[in-house]
């Protein structure tokens, strides 16, 4: 695999776990690191869904804190609106909340919260045509801390740019990068929720792609 | 680094702040809606195994992975039962992570006249796993996919959704702590699961048979194992409703060269010629020193 850290992996869990004895096995690290991390991701969402389920409130915190963020640059994304995307992150983890003791978590948490947020940005966006790619990203970017009325999002200027440059997206594209980015969802997940083929994603999320860098032309570092 | 993920790490990344007053509101209104749920009525039962396993055709599929559950059950149970004495979890997790590796053909049948899908499974130390389902043969650590190969079209392919989900709640870190498996699936209901000895069905005093009941369905659950080394070696679950049936055979032995569970090496060996079967196997070496594929045979 050209260009690829590529380093034994018995090196690198030893350090971490020293009385493993591994075989020795070549694998890209970044793609281990990765999976590390989801799993760890998983295994928690399990248990605090558990928790939830059980009647310990306390877990809502960590979904919440943990999530947060991720949801709000998607839905303010999606949306092309920072107040709308508050809206629609703030009924979805009401939501949640109201039916978390009977939640059965059957795939990523994240990608379900995530999913809400998207079917409620376009039921949204459905509803109010006006706001629409283009014409409110005016709203991007342009919220600072005290500024204006009661904010919960507040925008860097990175995402400023990075959400008007989303804007100029046709919804379809923007839809799936950033759901794949900020929803950690799968192109097969994508696939299944716009009712597409996985290569009809694929080749979307890479015109999308190539759309922001040239939108981003001279703000990302090559 | 590509700049395709440049882009994607400066969208990604780029900062957002949250109002912390604002913030702490929606988690109260959050917490409100939780607690307004709750005072609705009492919080469901949440489901336990065989909830899971027999309520809804559509999570049959979880079945599968459900077997090695069942087992770490077993062998909890086994030490209770066959010695009388008390064995604890952490003993439990002990006797599994002295196995060095193990196979698993799992056959699962929808109704009675389905035909059987197959998965095979080799699972070694450090969380590598192999697992093969029909034409793929998959590569996964941790509980994820890292690569999936067609023996039929020798390309890399999109692995098949059912492998996994199976191989997703495999999931395991270094050892097999099939504790952590069972915490991320089921918060440990599993382990309130207590098969008892079914001496009817045993015929012979090697083996010893245990029987468990679903409270919810007629289905029930068979496991078969060795008397003196405690060890599973096969399952069956069978629902008489429907005649669903999922019959997996356990094998123990020694590690696989590692080799075997290496992705990369099985892709520089994807476009030799050779059989499907020699392909689906490639590297595995029978413990026995049996022939395994026809690359094996003598020339």
């Amino acid at each position: 695999m050209p260009g690829a850290l590529v380093v034994p992996i018995s090196d690198k869990i030893s350090r971490r776990t020293k009385q493993t004895r591994l075989p020795i096995c070549y694998i890209n690290v970044e793609t281990i690191v990765a999976n590390e991390r989801a799993f760890s991701v998983q295994v928690e969402d399990r248990l605090l869904v558990r928790r939830l389920n059980r009647g310990d409130a306390t877990a809502l915190a960590r979904v919440y804190e943990k999530y947060r963020d991720d949801l709000l640059r998607l839905a303010a994304s999606l949306s092309s609106d920072a107040t709308l995307g508050e809206d629609i992150v703030q009924d979805v983890f009401v939501r949640f909340a109201g039916s978390a003791r009977t939640f059965r978590l059957t795939g990523s948490l994240k990608g379900y919260l995530a999913t809400c947020v998207a079917n409620a940005a376009r039921n949204a966006l459905k509803a109010d045509r006006r706001r629409q790619a283009g014409r409110l990203d005016e709203s991007m970017g342009l919220v600072a801390d005290g500024d204006g009325p009661e904010r919960w999002l507040i925008c860097s200027e990175e995402f400023g740019l990075v959400g008007r440059a989303m804007a100029a997206l046709p919804p379809e594209q923007r839809e799936i990068v950033t759901l794949h980015l900020y929803g950690d969802l799968t192109f097969r997940e994508i696939a299944q929720w716009q009712e597409t083929s996985i290569k009809t994603v694929q080749s979307r999320y890479r015109y999308g792609l190539n759309r922001l860098r040239s939108l981003l032309n001279g703000e990302v570092a090559e | 680094m590509k700049p395709q993920n440049h882009i994607e790490q400066f969208v990604k990344n780029a900062p957002i702040r949250t109002d912390a007053a604002l913030s702490e509101r929606v988690l109260d209104r959050m917490r409100d809606a939780y607690s307004s749920a709750g005072s609705a009525g009492p919080a469901p039962r949440h489901p336990d195994f065989w909830d899971l396993l027999f309520e809804s055709r559509s999570v049959r599929w979880v079945a599968a992975a459900i077997i090695f559950l069942a087992f770490v059950v077993l062998v909890g149970e086994f030490g209770t039962l066959l010695t009388g004495s008390n064995v604890a979890w952490a003993d439990v997790n002990l006797r599994f992570q002295s196995v060095p590796f193990f196979y698993v053909s799992i056959y699962l049948k929808e109704d009675t006249l389905a035909q059987p899908q197959q998965f095979e499974l080799w699972m070694g130390k450090g969380g590598y796993l192999r697992m093969r389902v029909g034409p793929q043969v998959i590569f996964g650590r941790y509980g994820h996919v890292t690569h999936a190969f067609d023996v039929r079209r020798r390309s890399e392919v999109e692995v098949d959704p059912v492998a996994m989900d199976i191989v997703r709640m495999l999931a395991t870190p270094d050892e097999f702590s099939f504790e952590t498996v069972i915490q991320s699936i089921s918060g440990g209901k599993l382990v309130d699961i207590t098969p008892a000895m079914n001496t009817q069905a045993a015929v012979g005093r090697d083996l010893v048979v245990f029987d468990a009941q679903s409270a919810i369905s007629p289905g029930w659950v068979r496991i078969y194992a060795l008397r003196q080394s405690k060890l599973p070696v096969g399952l069956r679950i069978w629902d008489p409703a429907e005649g669903f049936v999922i019959d997996a055979l356990v094998t123990y032995a020694k590690e696989q060269p590692a080799v075997f569970f290496d992705p990369q090496a099985f892709a520089t060996r994807l476009h030799e010629p050779g059989s499907e079967t020699s392909l689906a196997y490639l590297f595995l070496k029978d413990p026995g020193g049996q022939d395994v594929t026809p690359t094996d045979l003598p020339k």
